[in-house]
């Protein structure tokens, strides 16, 4: 707003300027019309002089009116100077009312342009916001698929290792337990549960032959 | 006509000693003729054996001046012994002879028949025994009982965690009747 406000002042100035301008111009044709006026009467005046040459008194005369004709050239235009100054002047403020008026105008008018602006971009706004809402809501659909398809993939790597570890575990658990039962069976019977044993074997051994028999 | 001899002897072991004791009599038959039969078995042989040897020579109607006689006779009880089964038993431990004694009279009677023992020792098998009878082979030794058991342990873990196998349905397997005491 204050740069339409500063344009319109911009362009009154130059009107004023513009105004001043063909003033000073009119005011300088003013002057050169009397400086023509001079140089004809100094024409004239030297052609009295060359007729009448020895009219020595007559030349005072003369170079008096020419000092005349001169204050009064500058008095006017000084005159045309001092009106066309007024001119502008007034035509100055004029600008300056019209000024006034235009910023109620421009201003009502950016006014009506910024409710509108701002209305729309309200709506642009509440709808960018809605897309970005249904949109952040997709996106954080997906990423909780996909996170929950990988963890499903990575629970089941991690069952099927379990399994394995738990295997091989079970396995070096077994190997473990048998050494340490063969040492330590073998290291603690003695003789006699070795007889019985050996005894018991022939025992079991007996059924088995007699079976095949 | 061998039975006593075979209980008497009962391992492989004092079978081969008593047969080399029979060659080695008889060749001394051929080469000393100054002394008796049972001078020359005692020369080889305890003198339990040479009793029951000259007991059978009796029982035979054998004379033992007759050295050809004698020889024929223990041909044939040569080949009566040899003709015995063998029971080779491994043991984890060195049997003392009062547990040969009673290892092979219950293998007579299990099995019904006279055999020979043939012991071995390997201390590997831990305890138990390992029979062999006929080409059969008998594996009652503690170290094969110990790895069939963690074997279906093993067995039964790599299944399903829940699933137990049939051995483990009640309290396990049925307990051995020679598990040690």
């Amino acid at each position: 707003m204050e740069y339409f406000l500063n344009n319109q002042l911009n362009i009154t100035l130059i009107v004023v300027v513009l105004l001043f301008t063909f003033m000073v111009f009119v005011t300088s044709i003013l002057f050169y019309k009397t400086l023509s006026k001079l140089l004809t009467v100094l024409r004239k005046s030297e052609d009295k002089k060359s007729e009448i040459s020895m009219k020595g008194a007559q030349e005072a005369a003369i170079y008096t009116k020419v000092s005349e004709i001169f204050e009064e050239a500058r008095k006017q235009s000084m005159l045309i100077i001092r009106q066309s100054n007024e001119q502008a002047q007034k035509l100055l403020g004029e600008a300056t009312e019209i000024s006034s008026e235009s910023k109620a105008v421009l201003k009502s008018q950016l006014e009506k342009v910024a409710t509108s602006l701002e209305g729309r971009l309200q709506s642009q706004v509440t709808d960018f916001n809605q897309q970005l809402y249904e949109e952040t809501v997709e996106t954080q659909h997906e990423i909780d698929e996909k996170i929950k398809k990988k963890y499903d993939e990575v629970a089941q790597e991690l069952e099927e290792h379990k399994k394995k570890k738990m295997a091989e575990l079970d396995s070096g658990i077994f190997e473990i337990l048998a050494r340490v039962t063969k040492k330590v069976l073998g290291e603690s019977l003695n003789l006699e549960q070795h007889q019985t044993l050996v005894l018991n074997a022939l025992e079991e051994a007996k059924e088995e032959w007699h079976k095949s028999w | 006509m061998a039975q006593k001899l075979v209980t008497t002897l009962k391992t492989t072991r004092r079978l081969n000693n008593f047969l080399g004791s029979l060659d080695h009599a008889r060749a001394a038959m051929y080469t000393t003729t100054s002394k008796t039969l049972p001078e020359n078995l005692r020369e080889y042989m305890p003198e339990h054996l040479v009793d029951e040897v000259m007991a059978l020579c009796m029982q035979a109607g054998v004379l033992p001046e007759d050295p050809s006689a004698v020889a024929n006779f223990f041909n044939s009880l040569k080949s009566e012994l040899q003709r015995v089964g063998v029971l080779k038993v491994t043991l984890a431990f060195t049997p003392n002879r009062n547990f040969v004694t009673k290892l092979f009279n219950r293998a007579v009677t299990a099995l019904g028949r006279e055999v020979f023992l043939d012991i071995g020792v390997d201390k590997n098998i831990l305890g138990g025994a390992v029979f062999a009878l006929d080409g059969k082979h008998i594996d009652k030794s503690l170290v094969s009982l110990i790895d069939s058991v963690f074997a279906a342990g093993e067995e039964s873990s790599q299944k399903s965690p829940g699933q137990k196998s049939p051995g483990q349905e009640t309290s396990g397997r049925e307990p051995p009747s020679w598990e040690a005491p």
